[in-house]
This record gives structure tokens, sequence and C-alpha cells, in this order.
């Protein structure tokens, strides 16, 4: 388990990261989501160990960053948004390097290096140089770097910046199925769509501060709590407006760029009543869908695009 | 206490037997064919070299017995000339680009998200560097071997000399890991490293000329000599077999040279080792505290040799050590001239003072104000613990100095030796202050250093010529006139007895214009601080 408690970073003057905490458990994705010069990657960086926390502190499974950062740096895997990839040498060597710095026994090592190797569809690599691998491929590799001494918390800043889409729904999955082996993950990412997809849990950061914590389904409730309808009426949209707003299950309905959006508390039949009227006032609708609220909109409402 | 001592040995071994960061090194350097050509052309080179070398006057015959026992000396000097050489070349260039590059890759980062220490790594650059400089030595054997069975020298002469030439290359080595720590790019840290080996291959080479050259023109034949004579591999022919007397022992001057090496090597090392920790981690610790033990012993070694001209003490038989007995005058000349040395002593500061004075930005690490003066923060490496680190260091100097004068002289310094060391602290803690007050002007780190670097110069070295230029140089009997205004004038004689009060006048004007930087400094911090959130917009 991750307990986050009031981190805290201050550069003299500047607070980048202002006392956030949060928890999370084995098997959670948390989607760390912010603008650049959010605090995201000083957040980061402290549970990593790479900086000392002005206040606050983060245990993970009982080592707490602060007193005990060589244990917590056993049970963790950081992969920042760079590759920091050694290019002369082979792809087992480097999977064995970092397998020998976190003391994994040198009799264990093969085994682990051709299990990390096959988890990340990297097998027949095994022996080629990293320089010759793709971007997808050294992406995968310092996932597999991370892996080696089966970490129980992976801290993942940018990782899918750069790639293809095919190589970044392979990493999508790569992250999810490493979610069901129980570890924790850690993903800061800007492409907020893919996050929802895969992530349990997410976290909006702005300027040092923690905005919003919770499932996304959570956080998209707390800011849109009631269903969102758009429908296309070709005609006399205003007067179709007025009519809906008599329904006991419209909460509110507003023209916007010619469509009327509704917003809607009630079950299916409520929400084919809403249909049935429009048809039998005449007015002829073009098209009807929910529109709901997803992570790009919670963010742009919640954040205000400030930095440090 | 034994739990402590097997997680000391099991952390010890992990460092030094089967360490990544130099199993990783090994790997590359001798992947594909590039280590086995390189190592041929050395040999054949060296050898190439040697077979020169002994063809000159193998040819040649009506030697005397002397004669031949002479150039058959003086060829395995030219081998052990050769191979000093290598690794004043080799050592260098392998380790100033270690850390650099992997800084330049970003995965300094990746290592230390795993459970490496500084010194960890560190070992495993040197192990991974020493190691090929160490094949250089190995791969000569052949031909130094071959020195021996022609009757140029013995295999105690061998081994000395590689126990020297290895130890000269650490000391190489832990210089050009510290440059690769400290420097921004490749070509930089390169520069400095070779720079670095220039100046001390140069210097021990000169402190051991003093012992050659004395041998050559006949000034002794004994093998007693100052244990820095062994340091440079040029002459460690020469040089090998020289000892100190301590008591009734004459101990080998290399034992000296290793005791020293591996100290020097350990600072350098820990001095890397608190680039790369956190701030406050042990390396930062160890270093300052290493820092002290190391001047407090070096202050020891020349005050204990200082002679006065006078007999200070008539019987050391007694253990109550009465006062002195001596003419005043060379009493004052003693004291005097000990206040300089311990003041020259002090010259590499301007190295030290800048780093830990500057405050602000650097490219990975940012030193933040934290107060003027804070004891608890002596040894953290925090702009709080600069002053009082830098006192601490004088403070030493002068007590270690102190106590040598006292055992090995028998004599009390008396009042012109504390205006000198008055004057010095005042002189440093200027540079402090100085330091301070330009990075609350500036937001980078390195401008700052860099500032303080060049004012030194500025105010220091410069105005020398100058003055030669305008009044001639500086004698007792004229008077100094303009040379009074010039901040070194304690130090431009050790018989003109007023220099100590010019000491104590220009101690009191740079410790004013120290505590007034020092305020200045203070009230602008708020403004370097914006100074320094508009520099980098993105702390992330």
């Amino acid at each position: 388990m991750l307990e986050v408690k009031g981190l805290r970073k201050e550069y003299g003057g500047l607070t980048a990261v202002k006392g956030i905490s949060f928890n999370l458990n084995p098997g959670d994705i948390f989607g760390f989501i912010g603008s650049n010069g959010a605090g995201k990657t000083t957040t980061i960086r402290m549970i990593a160990t790479l900086l000392e926390p002005t206040s606050g502190t983060a245990v993970l499974n009982g080592a707490d960053v602060r007193k005990d950062p060589m244990a917590v740096r056993r049970m963790i895997g950081y992969m920042p948004d760079f590759f920091g990839l050694y290019d002369d040498v082979k792809v087992w060597e480097y999977l064995d390097f970092f397998a020998a710095i976190y003391q994994v026994p040198v009799k264990e090592r093969p085994g682990i290096i051709d299990s990390v190797l096959e988890l990340t569809n990297l097998t027949v690599k095994r022996q080629a140089f990293v320089q010759s691998l793709s971007r997808g491929m050294q992406q995968r590799l310092c996932l597999a770097r991370c892996l080696v001494h089966d970490p129980a918390l992976l801290l993942l800043d940018e990782p899918a910046s750069g790639l293809d889409p095919r190589a970044r729904a392979e990493l999508k999955e790569l992250i999810a199925e490493l979610g069901r082996m129980g570890k924790i993950v850690i993903v800061s990412s800007h492409i907020l769509p893919e996050l929802a997809d895969f992530c349990n849990t997410v976290g909006i950061i702005e300027r040092g501060e923690l905005l919003a914590f919770g499932p996304v389904s959570q956080i998209v409730k707390d800011i849109q709590p009631h269903r969102v309808f758009a429908a296309h009426v070709l005609k006399d949209p205003e007067v179709a407006m007025q009519t809906l707003i008599q329904l006991p299950s419209v909460v509110d309905a507003k023209l916007v760029d010619g469509e009327l959006r509704i917003e809607f508390v009630g079950d299916i039949e409520a929400q084919a009543d809403i249909v049935a009227l429009l048809v039998d006032k005449g007015f002829r609708l073009a098209a009807f869908r929910e529109d709901s609220a997803d992570l790009e909109d919670v963010f742009l409402k919640l954040t205000t695009g400030a930095v440090n | 206490m034994g739990s402590w001592l097997s997680t000391w040995l099991s952390g010890t071994k992990s460092v030094y037997i089967g360490n990544a960061s130099s199993v990783r090194d090994y790997r590359v350097q001798l992947r594909g064919s590039r280590s086995v050509i390189l190592f041929g052309l050395y040999l054949i080179i060296l050898i190439g070299i040697a077979m020169f070398v002994y063809s000159q006057t193998a040819d040649r015959t009506g030697f005397t017995l002397v004669q031949a026992q002479f150039q058959l000396r003086q060829f395995t000097s030219t081998i052990m000339i050769l191979l000093g050489f290598a690794v004043a070349i080799v050592a260098p260039g392998l380790t100033a680009t270690s850390v650099v590059t992997e800084r330049h890759r970003q995965s300094l980062d990746l290592i230390f998200s795993a459970p490496v220490s500084p010194k960890y790594y560190l070992v495993g650059k040197v192990m991974s560097s020493f190691r090929y400089t160490w094949m250089l030595l190995v791969l000569a054997l052949p031909i130094t071997a071959a020195s021996v069975v022609l009757g140029g020298a013995s295999w105690s002469d061998v081994l000395i000399a590689y126990v020297l030439m290895s130890l000269f290359g650490l000391v190489l080595t832990s210089f050009a890991l510290l440059m690769s720590t400290l420097a921004s790019k490749p070509v930089s840290a390169i520069i400095w490293s070779y720079v670095g080996a220039f100046v001390y291959s140069g210097f021990t080479f000169l402190l051991s000329t003093s012992y050659t050259l004395g041998r050559m023109f006949g000034a002794s034949r004994d093998n007693e000599a100052s244990w820095w004579v062994s340091m440079s591999p040029f002459s460690v022919l020469d040089t090998s077999h020289t000892y100190t007397q301590v008591g009734s022992l004459h101990v080998p001057n290399w034992i000296f040279v290793l005791a020293f090496t591996l100290l020097a090597s350990k600072i350098l090392l820990l001095g890397a080792g608190s680039v790369l920790g956190t701030s406050g981690g042990k390396e930062i610790k160890g270093l300052r505290i290493y820092a002290l033990i190391y001047i407090a012993t070096f202050a020891l070694l020349p005050s204990w040799n200082a002679r006065p001209a006078f007999t200070p003490v008539s019987s050391a038989s007694t253990t109550a050590v009465t006062a002195p007995i001596a003419p005043v005058e060379e009493s004052l000349r003693f004291a005097q001239e000990q206040g300089q040395y311990l003041a020259l002593c002090t010259a590499p500061l301007l190295i030290f003072v800048p780093f830990i004075a500057c405050f602000g930005f650097d490219r990975e690490k940012r030193y933040w104000p934290n107060g003027v003066f804070k004891l608890k923060n002596i040894v953290d490496g925090t702009p709080a613990g600069g002053l009082p680190f830098l006192l601490a260091i004088i403070g030493t100097l002068v007590v270690a100095w102190n106590v040598g004068c006292w055992f090995g002289a028998k004599s009390a310094l008396r009042a012109p030796f504390w205006e000198f060391a008055f004057y010095v602290t005042a002189f440093w803690t200027f540079f402090w202050a100085l330091g301070r007050l330009i990075s609350s002007f500036f937001a980078g780190l390195k401008t700052s250093r860099m500032m303080v670097f060049a004012l030194f110069v500025l105010l220091v070295v410069i105005p020398y010529p100058f003055l030669v230029a305008l009044v001639g140089t500086f004698t007792d009997d004229a008077n100094p006139g303009p040379w009074n205004l010039y901040v070194m004038s304690p130090f431009m004689s050790t018989s003109d007895f007023s220099r100590a009060d010019i000491a104590l006048a220009y101690g009191l004007v740079l410790a004013a214009m120290a505590a007034v930087m020092a305020v200045i400094a203070e009230k602008r911090i708020r403004s370097k601080m914006v100074a320094l959130r508009n520099y980098d917009v993105q702390p992330n």
C-alpha cells in the first residue's frame, strides 16, 4: 500500500508541491494529470526518493521515503520521461546491469530477464544492441528494466510520449496487465482519454495542489451530477427546449451551438419519453445522443492552466 | 557489534566484488576487437621504443662494468618513464567522460532510483578505469622483466615501481572522476582532468627532482629523503628505495605515498560522491569531516618540522615544557614566518570558497539560501553551513599549526602569528561574503562561482604585476608606499615586522567589508527568490 501524507516540496520561495495526500492499494492504476509545471514529476521524484520532501512523506508497504529510502528503492520501479538507455550494450546486458544493482542474485537473473522480456514482448531482441531498437521497443525495454526486481510500485512518468498509436496501445495493455498482477502503478500523462481507459483512479494536480482524486466516474459525477443528452432538432429548437423543460426528468435544457443540451435525471423509460415527446409534437429530430463529460472536460473545468 | 560488522562486510563485499557498474563497463571495454587492437598497438610502441633505446647502447663497446650498469639502469628508467606517460594519458582519458556522459544520457536518475549509493557507483567507475590502466602496466611486464634480466633493475625495483605507478594512476583516476562529476560537458571534463594530471605529474616530478639532482651531483649518497620525493612516476626507479627515519625505524617512502594516495583518492571520491549524493547526505558529511582531519594532519607536517633560528627550549627531558628562551627578534621572526606559511597554506580555499559560499540554481541541484550562519548545517553542504565550515577549516589549521610548533620546535607562537591568523580568517570571510553578495544578484550558481573567482584574480593576482611596473619590486629598505595598498602585502617580507601590523589592519578592513556585504546579500535574498522563479518556471 502506498500512503502519501502531506507531501510538500519547496524551492526557497517557490512551493512546487503543496501538501499532497492520497492512498493507493495493490492493483490500483493511478493516472496523475496536470499541466507542465503542475508538480507531477516533483511528486513522482519524491516518491522515487530522488528528491527529499520539504515536509510530509510517502510510505510504501511500511517503508518511509525519508527514513528508509533504500528500502523504498528496492520496492519501486521508476521510469522517467526519458529513456536513459546505454547504447553500447545488448538488451540482456542492460537488464542484467539493473538486476545487479537491484541485488537480484546472479543465479536468478537469466530467468528473470527472460520473464520480463516475454512480458514486454522483447524476447526476440534479447541479443540486439539497445541502440538498434525502435522507440516503442526502447520504451518497453525501459518498462522491463523497472520490472527486473519485481517492484510493488511502478512510477511511470509520461510513458506514452512520443509513441505511435500501435506502441501506445501495446503499452496501455501492458500497464493494465501490471495492475492485474497486483502492482500499484502511477502513470502521469497528458493524453487524458487513454488514462481514463485503463486507470481506476485519477488525480488532477495544478500548481502543486491535488484538485481532485478518486475513480474517474466519481470525479466526473462530482463535476457533472446529471446525465446530459444532446438533441439536434432541425426546426424551432427554442420551442422544443421550452417543451422539454416541462418534463419532470429534465433538470435543465439549453441551446448550445444549435443543439439542445438536456440535463436529465431518470431511468431509461424517462429517456424514451423525451424522444417520444419531441416526435409527438412534430419536431424533426435529426440526432439524439448521450453527451456525458469525460476526463478532459473534468480537467478543463477544474484547472485554469496556471503553472508554478 | 557482530551484526554491524556482518552488515558492513556484506555491504563492502557488494561494493567491491561484482560491482554492477564495473561489470557493465568491463563488458563494453572488452567488446569486439577494439581493445585487442589498442593493447596490441600499445605493446608494439612500447617494445619499439625499448628496442630503440637499448640499441643506442647495445652496439657500443668499451664500457666499464659501472658504465654498463648505469646504461642498463637508464634503459629501465626510460621504460618506467614511458609507463608513467601511458598512465598519465590513459587514466584521465578513460575516466573523465564516465559520469558526465551518464548525466547527458540521463541514466544517473535510473541508477540512483535503485538501491545504489554514490559510493557503490563511483567505486565501480574507479574499478573499471583503474583496471584498464592496470592492464597497461601488466602488459608491459615482459619488457620490465627484460630490464631485470639484463641487470638494469632488481625485482624489488620493479615491484615498488609498479606500486607507485598504480598509486599515481589511482590519484589521476579519482581526480578525473571528480572532474567528470563536476563538469557539465564531456569536453570540459577531459580538459580539466588532463590539466589536473599535468599539474600533479609536474608538481610531483619537481618534488622528486630535488632528490634525484642532489644524488646526481653527489650531494647525498644516502637513501634518506622526504617521503614526497617518491610520488613521481617519472623518477620512480631513483626514488623507490628512499626511506624516512621515524625514530629508529627506516620506513620506506612508498608506504607514505601509499597512505597519502589512498587518503587523497578517498577525499576526491568523497567530493564526487557529495556532488552526486543528496544534500546533507553522508558523502558530503564525510567529505567535510575528512577534510578537517586531513587539514589538521597536513598542517602538522610543516609546523612540526619548522625549526626556528633560536634554541627555544633548553631541555626536552622534562615533561613540563618551559617557555622558550630566545632572542626576541628571532622569536618574532619565527612567529611571523609561521603566520605567513599558515596563510599561504589556505590558498586551496580559492577553489572551495566559491563552492561553499554561493547559492542559486544549478542544472540539477538548487542551493537555496537557508541562513547566514547555522552551526547545525556545518557539514550538510547547505549555504547556511558555509561560514561555520570555513571558520572550522581555518580554526583547525591554526590549532594544528600551534600544536605542531609546540611539539616540534618546542616554541609557542606569539603575537605576529595571531595577526596573520586573523588576517587569513578575514580574507576568506571576505570572499565568502562576496560569494553571497554575488549570489544575491545572479540566479545561476555557476555564474556566481565564476564571478568570485574572477574577482579574486582581479583583487589578488592582477595588482601584483601592476605594482611591480609602477613602483618596482617590494624591498624592506625602501618605503613600501603603494605596496601597502596591495591586499597580499602582509606576505611581502619575513623580516619586516610591520607586516604583522599591515595584516591586522587588512584583517579589520576585510572583516568590516565582509560584514557589510553579508548584510546587503541578506537583504537581497527576497528579490533573488523572484529571480530564481523567473529563471526556471518549470521546476519539474
